[in-house]
């Protein structure tokens, strides 16, 4: 093996653990992402409530 | 030359009990927004099979509930996450989830009944609407 190889993969795989310690968590998403779902699913529980109430109005 | 190795072999192993691919892990903030994004999908669909009288006022109320007992459990989650209790949300993001299977549920049934026919007006009902 030529001299200096050994320290050259030795420095790869510290790269590579130190990359794999201080990586992001995982997938994450955006404020705004989370607020258009927030507001989305309100709205869509709102919709149905309205159509009940519509429909119960309706019945009697 | 063999401690070299053990370096390599401890980088590939931990990329393996890491999950190699972070892409694959959601944070706590991410599983509260595709729970949220799940639910108002599985709920567009009871609203659609209801304004077709596919489901009865029963189980859309019943939606109704299970929705804000989710959207209740969402909410308390994302507090937890913005306080730093990591714990809490976790359990409330399963709370939510168990709900999400809920609504999922009662819009696969809905579904099925749609499917066979079922209608929650009498046909009778439904004519006279037609002609007038």
């Amino acid at each position: 093996m030529m001299p200096g190889t050994e320290t050259l993969i030795a420095n790869v795989a510290i790269i590579v653990l130190e990359w794999l310690l201080t990586r992001p968590a995982g997938a994450d998403v955006t404020p705004e992402q989370a607020a258009k779902a927030r507001d989305d699913f309100a709205k869509t529980i709102q919709q149905l409530k309205d159509k009940i109430d519509e429909r119960l109005k309706v019945q009697t | 030359m063999k401690r070299t190795w053990m370096f390599v072999g401890l980088a590939a192993w931990l990329a393996l009990v890491s999950g190699a691919g972070g892409c694959v892990n959601q944070t706590p903030m991410a599983q509260i927004t595709a729970a949220r994004v799940d639910a108002a999908a599985a709920l567009r669909v009871v609203i659609v099979l209801y304004a077709a009288n596919r489901i009865d006022d029963e189980t859309a109320k019943m939606a109704v509930q299970v929705a804000v007992a989710t959207q209740a459990a969402l909410d308390t989650a994302e507090a937890a996450v913005e306080l730093g209790q990591p714990a809490d949300a976790t359990y409330y993001i399963r709370v939510a989830l168990s709900g999400l299977r809920e609504l999922i549920a009662i819009r696969i049934q809905a579904e099925r009944s749609a499917a066979a026919g079922a209608t929650t007006r009498p046909a009778a009902a439904i004519e006279e609407g037609v002609r007038a």
